[in-house]
């Protein structure tokens, strides 16, 4: 929950952002699982999947008969991936329930309990469970205007997404400022496990800590988590780290772990045309873009959450100090083929130039082009189907170790008046990307145009795992991945 | 708004007028002292557009794709031509109580699309399954405001169309000879 409320309070600092890899604007794209380049047709928003779709039924060059049409879309995206939010959740409820700043503070003054070192373990062997590459929140939003005349087209996208992942870092930090730490901790007892022999051989061998301490720590592992999570090389590499660590300046509690929010908004304007080569068979396109974008981020360490201090105006004030706005060129391009009377197929390739953004916060933010395929088949003059893959992997600016390669698949019922849309999505380069149903519904009368889409994962998320304390019980959401919008439109032949 | 919204029936139907109607009655064989012509177009290309077909200078019906039509013409020469983004000609030299066929379709060519109006004559595989082909189109006929309206719209276009066919480009014209109905 305290995750949740984090991004709250960055979607009100207005660090909004964007950073998908090629964020779905349109209600009728959502409803289709994303394939967007496959059914981009002579809609107004279509120039964005696929420039040369302005060239869609264009007899010749600069051909106006094909029409007018504009377009407005807005949507929201959440995606927790992996089960992050109950994760930290649970990391800041340890840290409450076992009061983890005064055991620290007995730790400093030499009172070292069994039950304590135990439960301060668990919290370690929590912290050390979020260091999965990719692990996060991402939170998106935007809107899009895309006019279309002819063959040429005028947008502005505006979208913006959060991005807030956990940061595990044990280097430095020891279980106390306190050399004699070991000294106190309770004595081991009874035969050791297979594991937990294991795991004191590794304290003495890297650590350099002596048999005894380490038989200690290794016992107090085995019997707050068993031999399992305490034969994971990740496990026993914190400890081992956290045991070089001990008499140091920086103790366990003021561990500099947390969770790093990074933000990335994001206006493209452009221009695009597009050219029949081959007219009726082979439509060329080009998007011409100015990319206005600013960047932010905040770091929130477990300890300063755990303070009980009001930090949500601190973290709106960071955000606004850490801003940064830098601009970019860029350009995507499209071509579309029809080679059969019922067979589209489509290919466009987005932000062509690399992008390094201005970034004040640690690493970068960087965005790499995106080339994605797009084949759409036609029966009995109302049903389409079609099929979107992108060819590259992008990774999230926002949340790095995110790694995206979409595919779509769509499905729609292009009946006279209403449009019955369903889909599937799914991210090829994340193994634990549960996949989207995608669902929508559309109202075209008289070249008007409203569409709704939605999108969701099937897989239910623990957002808030019990309380140690039994005060609030588990709490989950059927999806871990979920976005809608909608979009009105005109669209008209001349 | 409130205009808006009063115009968009009126906009929406700017584009796309009635250019013929659909007719379900068999048609009848031509008469002794005339000629039939069967105008088809059987290829998707182009779908949304309609081409006009002309005898001379009149408009005599629009190919739309996935239909035929006909129209009966006095036996001897006539000149066809089928426009829209371009232009099509064919010389004709009808025979009386005859049936002939003429393929509209339109060819991708670079940054242009090149109408082409095609007679199918004995000896070519069309000709044979001619009757399997119209089958599975539609047959329709024209509606004589909608051929009125076309040709006052387009009358500078079709007189400069026609010119050009009839003097440059006319020994590139196709032939549609007499022996070439059934």
């Amino acid at each position: 929950m305290k995750t949740a409320i984090f991004t709250c309070v960055l979607a009100l600092s207005g660090a909004t952002a964007w950073a998908q890899d090629w964020p779905t604007l349109d209600a009728r794209t959502r409803a289709l699982g994303g394939a967007g380049v496959a059914f981009a047709d002579g809609r107004g928003e279509s120039m964005y999947w696929n420039p040369a779709s302005l060239a869609v039924g264009a007899e010749k060059p600069f051909d106006f008969s094909t029409g007018f049409a504009f377009s407005l879309s807005t949507f929201v995206d959440v995606h927790a991936t992996d089960n992050i939010a109950s994760d930290v959740t649970k990391i800041t409820d340890q840290y409450e329930f076992y009061n983890f700043q005064q055991v620290q503070a007995d730790w400093e003054s030499g009172n070292v309990t069994a039950a304590d070192v135990q439960n301060v373990l668990k919290i370690v062997d929590n912290l050390n469970r979020l260091n999965d590459p990719g692990k996060g929140v991402l939170v998106g939003a935007g809107a899009s205007f895309n006019l279309r005349v002819g063959p040429f087209g005028l947008f502005v996208n505006v979208l913006g997404n959060v991005g807030v992942s956990p940061v595990v870092d044990f280097s430095g930090v020891g279980f106390t400022s306190d050399p004699t730490f070991f000294n106190n901790v309770p004595p081991a007892s009874g035969t050791p496990t297979a594991a937990e022999a294991g795991l004191s051989a590794q304290l003495q061998a890297r650590a350099g800590l002596s048999a005894t301490d380490a038989d200690k720590l290794a016992f107090h592992a085995q019997q707050s988590l068993g031999d399992a999570a305490i034969s994971d090389p990740a496990f026993v590499n914190a400890m081992v780290a956290l045991s070089q660590g001990t008499g140091g300046s920086t103790n366990l509690y003021n561990n500099p772990s947390g969770v790093f929010v990074r933000g990335l908004a994001q206006a493209e304007i452009g221009i695009s045309f597009a050219l029949p080569l081959l007219p009726t068979l082979l439509d060329v396109g080009v998007s011409l873009k100015e990319i206005v974008s600013e960047t932010s981020f905040r770091f929130i360490s477990y300890a300063e959450q755990d303070s009980g201090d009001d930090i949500g105006e601190t973290i709106r004030e960071d955000l606004r100090d850490n801003r940064v706005r830098s601009t970019n060129f860029n350009f995507d391009l499209g071509a579309r083929l029809m080679p059969l009377e019922w067979l589209t197929l489509s290919m466009a390739a987005r932000n062509l130039i690399p992008m390094d953004i201005t970034y004040k916060g640690p690493g970068k933010m960087h965005m790499d082009p995106q080339v994605r395929l797009g084949a759409m088949a036609s029966a009995l003059g109302f049903i389409k189907v079609g099929v979107d893959i992108d060819l590259l992997e992008n990774e999230s600016p926002v949340l790095p170790g995110y790694f995206t390669r979409q595919v779509g698949v769509g499905l729609e019922f292009d009946l006279p008046v209403f449009k019955i849309r369903v889909g599937y999505a799914k991210n090829l380069a994340f193994a634990s990307d549960h996949g989207r149903l995608a669902a929508g519904l559309g109202f075209d009368l008289l070249g008007f145009v409203i569409d709704i889409g939605a999108q969701a994962s099937l897989h239910e998320i623990e957002y808030q795992p019990a309380t140690l304390d039994g005060t609030d019980s588990k709490e989950t959401f059927f999806s871990d991945h979920v976005n809608a919008g909608i979009t009105i439109g005109l669209n008209l032949p001349f | 708004m409130k205009k808006l919204i009063l115009l968009l029936p009126l906009l929406a139907s700017c584009g796309s007028p009635r250019a013929m109607s659909w007719v379900e009655e068999p048609t009848e064989p031509p008469g002794t002292d005339q000629a039939r012509v069967i105008v088809f177009r059987d290829s998707f290309r182009n779908a949304t557009k309609p081409y006009a077909f002309l005898n001379d200078e009149e408009v005599l019906g629009f190919s739309l794709v996935g239909t035929w039509f006909e129209v009966r013409c006095t036996p001897g020469e006539h000149f066809f031509v089928l426009h829209g983004v371009g232009s099509a000609g064919v010389r004709a030299r009808l025979e009386a109580g005859k049936t002939y066929f003429l393929r509209v379709d339109s060819v991708p060519k670079l940054l242009h699309l090149e109408l082409r109006l095609t007679p199918i004559v004995p000896g070519m595989d069309e000709f044979e399954k001619i009757f399997s082909v119209l089958v599975d189109l539609d047959r329709t006929e024209p509606i004589d405001t909608a051929l009125a309206a076309y040709a006052e719209e387009h009358a500078e276009d079709l007189e400069a169309a026609i010119s050009r066919l009839k003097t440059d480009d006319y020994e590139q014209c196709p032939v549609l000879g007499p022996d070439a109905g059934r």
